[in-house]
């Protein structure tokens, strides 16, 4: 008896989360005229319905079931059982053909589009309140045009769809990139100039000020210490000794010099020029007394 | 043997086997863009060699032109837009953006920022001849109005020849424009290494004799302090205003802080030295194969060199009229030589070296090299942040 209660439960939880599933899912594009559009697998183009998991968990949609008219079963179709490509994963697509046959597989509905300018989307018993139901009017369907769930700024709208996307969000990218809306706003690319050069100004602007700042401070700290200290700064001893000299000169001067060092005079020096004494330690083995130039007794 | 290779059945598989061979020589495959490349190769060598013309950038450019010049039959994986070729991975570097920012390094661990810390005013005569790139950019969407065929991305990447600064323009043509970059890049080296030719006229135009004799004040001292606080603010202040330029700058100011902060003096040493040199290598060599004749000889690569021009010049006569604007505020012995406003290009150090050379020629004893040195790596700092604003809004 227990066990029966509890199986009772897990068919009950099981069936309302199946309950849940289906109910996530939504009608959410049609064609109807599908002249140069969406093949189906027998390379044939013929009008279709995109159903939407919008669910954050897979939902198998066998047994639910897809209508042009209600109660009437043969503009009713069946998603038929032990398929597993009826259980759609968590936030896709799955597309079924409407060529008004039921026998070219899964996803071949036995009702076309163009009939009653009405569909839905029941669960297994087929009967009810629809899921998900749409009604458009089939003599203005535009071949190659879709119909579906748009989302606005003011929520989602059902209606003519800018591109057909089998398979995909509705929610077309726009196309234009980004540097062509820029451009689209500014032709002349003067915006772009003023603000960039500001942009540029005020990073240099920055650092200068900083700078500016840092090096004041710098100097009254230095002056600080060497007045603490008992020095006479730099400039007071260029002005008492009537010194004007820049340092310019002898700066570029030793610039040359290192240049000339380094990249003409002295590519590849093997040995070093100094003023400093050279001191060698004495080793017979570098003793002139025992060199081979010494001239041989011939005796 | 013999018999078998009189053969008239032996002589026509050789043959055939010949035909075969021969498709897939260079020669079969020749066309003029290829010989026109070829020559360009070979004029940046002799530019390099013989004219002293940045020789480190155009040899590598100029052999890596030859090498991605050579024609060859599709398919070989030997070529550089081909997947699996060894110059394609090489060339990994370039698209994904991956050497700028590495040359960046190199550059901020061999840049002494003393010249622009002792006097920051210079800073605004680097951020005064990022205007080039914007007259470019502008020159490039009037041409587009005019009928040719440019993006506003493209316009962007062009712009930023105007900033004199190699690795800058691959690294922002590599996001904005993958297919002009080629000859962004060679447009951007081109220029730089012509810049001795390209900036004096626009100098003296520019210039009267008087304000070419401005003795500038020598700089001050500068302490170990500043010169470690300088890469530390410089990063701060510029990478929270442009963060899209945090490549190029966090390497710039990186690199800067292992020379200065004279505890890392190996790092500092390997940056500057052997890893730049491998970069340079590398992004020389890849760029210069990149131009191969089937994709770099078109209209908008011819655009892209004429409007490159435009941009230096821009340039060069942006800083200078800006040294010009700023002496109007500044006491007599403060003023500024308008001869260093050329060096608000990047172009380091060539640019600074064209003002120490004009300086030279009209006063003797008038040394600018140092005072060239502040606005010529503030334009560095200055064409990074540029090419960040450029990202931000076109990328």
């Amino acid at each position: 008896m227990r066990r029966l209660f509890v199986l009772g439960v897990m068919l009950m939880i099981g069936a309302g989360a199946w309950a849940q599933g289906i109910k996530d899912v939504r009608i959410n594009e049609v064609m109807v005229r599908n002249v140069d559009n969406y093949e189906d697998g027998y390379g044939k183009r013929i009008g279709w319905i995109e159903l939407f998991n919008t669910g954050y968990s897979k939902v198998n949609l066998a047994g639910a079931h897809l209508s042009v008219k209600l109660g009437d079963t043969q503009y009713t179709y069946r998603i038929p059982s032990g398929d597993p490509r009826t259980e759609v994963a968590p936030r896709d697509y799955i597309i079924f053909f409407c060529d008004g046959t039921d026998t070219k597989g899964t996803f071949h509905t036995n009702f076309t589009l163009d009939q009653t300018g009405y569909l839905a989307l029941l669960d297994a018993s087929g009967k009810g309140k629809p899921i998900d139901e749409i009604r458009y009017d089939v003599s203005e369907q535009e071949p190659d045009v879709s119909i579906g769930v748009l989302e606005t700024e003011d929520g989602p709208v059902f209606g003519k769809l800018p591109r057909t996307t089998p398979g995909a969000t509705n929610d077309v990218i726009d196309e234009m990139p980004k540097h062509e809306k820029f451009r689209r706003m500014d032709p002349t690319g003067i915006v772009m100039t003023i603000t960039a050069m500001a942009v540029v100004f005020v990073a240099l602007l920055i650092l200068y000020i900083l700078f500016n700042l840092l090096g004041k401070t710098m100097k009254k700290v230095t002056q600080k210490r060497e007045n603490a200290s008992g020095k006479v700064s730099e400039p007071l001893l260029n002005k008492v000794k009537g010194n004007t000299f820049s340092g310019e000169a002898e700066i570029a001067a030793i610039a040359m010099a290192l240049h000339m060092y380094r990249s003409e005079m002295h590519d590849k020096e093997s040995t070093v020029l100094t003023i400093n004494r050279v001191a060698r330690a004495y080793s017979p083995w570098s003793s002139k007394i025992y060199g081979l130039r010494q001239i041989p007794n011939k005796k | 043997m013999l018999a078998e290779a009189a053969n008239p059945g032996f002589l026509s598989f050789l043959g055939d086997n010949l035909q075969q061979f021969y498709t897939f020589t260079g020669f079969a495959n020749l066309t003029w863009g290829h010989l026109i490349m070829i020559a360009v190769g070979m004029f940046f060598i002799y530019l390099a060699i013989a004219k002293h013309f940045e020789p480190m950038l155009l040899v590598p450019i100029g052999f890596g032109i030859i090498v991605g010049n050579i024609p060859f039959f599709p398919g070989m994986e030997v070529g550089i837009y081909e997947e699996g070729s060894v110059l394609n991975y090489l060339y990994f570097g370039v698209v994904k953006g991956v050497y700028p920012p590495l040359i960046f390094l190199g550059i901020g661990a061999m840049t002494d920022f003393s010249a622009l810390i002792s006097n920051p005013k210079l800073m605004l005569v680097g951020a005064a001849a990022q205007f080039g790139i914007f007259a470019a950019y502008m020159a490039v969407l009037g041409l587009s109005a005019l009928g040719f065929d440019y993006t506003a991305a493209e316009a962007g990447a062009i712009g930023i020849i105007g900033g004199a600064d190699g690795p800058t323009a691959i690294f922002l043509s590599s996001r904005l424009a993958p297919d002009l970059m080629g000859a962004i890049a060679i447009s951007a080296y081109s220029y730089m290494a012509l810049v001795p030719l390209i900036q004096p006229p626009v100098m003296r135009l520019l210039t009267t004799k008087k304000e070419r004799l401005i003795h500038m004040k020598s700089p001050r001292q500068i302490s170990q302090t500043e010169k470690i606080l300088f890469p530390i603010i410089g990063l701060l202040f510029t990478a929270f205003l442009v963060p899209s330029a945090l490549p190029l700058l966090g390497m710039l100011f990186f690199g800067n802080l292992l020379k200065e902060c004279g505890v890392t003096k190996r790092l500092a040493n390997t940056a500057s030295g052997p890893m730049i040199d491998i970069v340079t290598i590398l992004i020389g060599l890849t760029v210069g194969a990149s131009t191969q004749a089937t994709t770099f000889l078109t209209l908008k690569s011819i655009g892209t060199f004429a409007i490159g021009a435009c941009a230096f010049f821009f340039a060069t006569a942006s800083g200078v009229l800006f040294v010009k604007f700023m002496n109007l505020f500044l006491k007599e012995g403060n003023k500024i030589n308008p001869l260093i406003g050329n060096a608000g290009v990047s172009a380091v150090p060539l640019a600074a070296r064209v003002s120490q050379d004009m300086g030279i020629k009209y006063d003797k004893t008038n040394y600018l090299l140092m005072h060239a040195m502040g606005p010529n790596v503030a334009g560095v700092i200055g064409s990074a942040v540029a090419a960040g604003v450029l990202l931000s809004f076109l990328g």
